[in-house]
């Protein structure tokens, strides 16, 4: 038999041990996770670093299921991974609705897994897309200090909040500053508008079921963000929850609404959003409720150049000059309900 | 006659329904500045000016309300005055006191 050398015997012995921490660090994320509330699933990586897409947005077919890919494999690492590294070096542009979106999501996960995953960032190439991240505070989530000097015209003006009440005083930060460009009729109907949103996110998104995005998570909190932005004389506004979605909690709130969806024959999402919007029922079945979505659709068509867009689940509902369209992404549910406003600003000479 | 001005009395931000809703809502605002004056069949202006807005779960709680709470709408439009430089907001509100038993 031939015998080992005292060098092959080493390496063996180097590589027993190295084996045997492994396990050890495995087994002590185990035995951490299991001692979380939030314990999903065994941890079977210490670190994983996910590289973020070129563009954030959920209009565009293509660059919606990247985006939400993307979104789902932050979800997996972040339940699997001890440190979940989010690489922005090729992302090129961020919408409101994708920005939106990702902080939402952020948020959600770190509620979620708390210090069981630790999410982390690198930073793009991008200038302007480093400027909004730390603008909107997606950097000081991920606990990244960016050096980026915010000096954009298209940055600066980004505002956020958030939120888990329906809490008027949130409109300031975030609208407030545009008092003088906004007609006051236009700003009243507005804050109706959002804290209505904010009365159905609370009232209807977390309420029945829950968010179908394999977590399991029981959501008690009722989160909702809100964004807005200015950009050549128009606002825009982006209103989320990460509940269940219209479609799913429509029939939930209202059980004799279920019935008319079915005897109409509305499958897809985009139908159901519409049929939503154009109810005056409610959660209780009674004709003076749930009001919201009819109430957004009346202020935003009142106001010329008003653009109302509903993402919910795989349906949009867009209403442009009191014309709606519909449309659905088969593929790909943003797993929640994302509003966008957009509205027409007086310049600042006038 | 009791005025009762919301954004003064009450808040710049009224908002939501019920009380697990927000701090501003509807319920609150009824049950603290509507339900006394009806319970005394006092007679009560409100001017609604002078707040950011008014989302329509806020004014049916507060005045569709009272219709639940066991006021008629007769009693209540005769004792109730709105005041508003938008007179969109007293008819939606009219509407909810019509409707608020059903």
């Amino acid at each position: 038999m031939k015998k080992t050398t005292l060098k092959a015997r080493a390496y063996c012995k180097r590589l027993a041990e190295k084996k045997r921490v492994q396990q050890t660090k495995e087994a002590n994320i185990v035995k951490h996770c299991r001692k979380s509330k939030t314990y999903q699933k065994k941890p079977t990586r210490i670190n994983r670093t996910i590289s973020a897409p070129e563009h954030f947005g959920v209009y565009n077919k293509e660059k919606r299921s990247v985006f939400l890919d993307f979104l789902a494999q932050l979800r997996l690492y972040s339940q699997k991974c001890r440190i979940c590294t989010i690489n922005f070096h090729k992302t090129k542009s961020i919408d409101s609705d994708g920005g939106i979106l990702l902080k939402a999501e952020i948020c959600r996960l770190k509620t979620i897994f708390g210090n069981q995953c630790a999410l982390r960032c690198k930073p793009s190439k991008s200038n302007k897309v480093n400027q909004i991240l730390k603008q909107i505070e997606i950097f000081s989530d991920l606990n990244y200090t960016s050096n980026a000097t915010l000096t954009r015209d298209d940055v600066v003006h980004w505002r956020c909040a958030h939120g888990n009440l329906v809490d008027g005083e949130k409109y300031e930060p975030v609208l407030g500053i545009y008092d003088g460009r906004i007609a006051e009729e236009i700003s009243t109907g507005l804050y109706s508008t959002l804290t209505e949103a904010m009365a159905n996110s609370i009232n209807h998104a977390y309420k029945y079921k829950h968010r179908n995005d394999g977590l399991k998570y029981e959501d008690i909190n009722n989160d909702w963000w809100m964004f807005s932005q200015s950009h050549d004389n128009k606002l825009h506004i982006a209103f989320c929850d990460l509940g269940a979605g219209i479609p799913e909690t429509i029939s939930e709130s209202l059980p004799r609404m279920q019935s008319a969806i079915k005897r109409i024959g509305l499958k897809t999402d985009s139908d159901i959003i519409k049929f939503a919007t154009g109810t005056g029922k409610s959660r209780t079945e009674k004709s003076y409720r749930g009001k919201g979505l009819p109430q957004m659709l009346r202020v935003i068509s009142s106001i010329p150049d008003g653009k109302l867009v509903i993402f919910s689940n795989k349906g949009m509902l867009r209403a442009i000059k009191g014309k709606l369209d519909k449309h659905e992404y088969r593929k790909s549910s943003i797993l929640g309900t994302l509003v966008i406003l957009e509205i027409p600003l007086k310049s600042m000479e006038t | 006659m009791k005025v009762v001005n919301i954004a003064k009395d009450f808040s710049k931000y009224p908002a939501g329904r019920n009380k697990a809703d927000g701090p501003y809502c509807g319920e609150l605002f009824r049950e603290t500045h509507l339900e006394p004056s009806m319970q005394d069949n006092k007679e009560l202006t409100i001017k609604l000016d002078g707040t950011r807005g008014y989302g329509s779960s806020f004014l049916e709680e507060a005045f569709g309300g009272l219709v639940r709470a066991g006021h008629t709408p007769v009693k209540i439009k005769k004792l109730i005055t709105i005041i508003s430089s938008d007179s969109s907001l007293k008819e939606e509100i009219f509407e909810y006191i019509d409707e608020g038993g059903d």
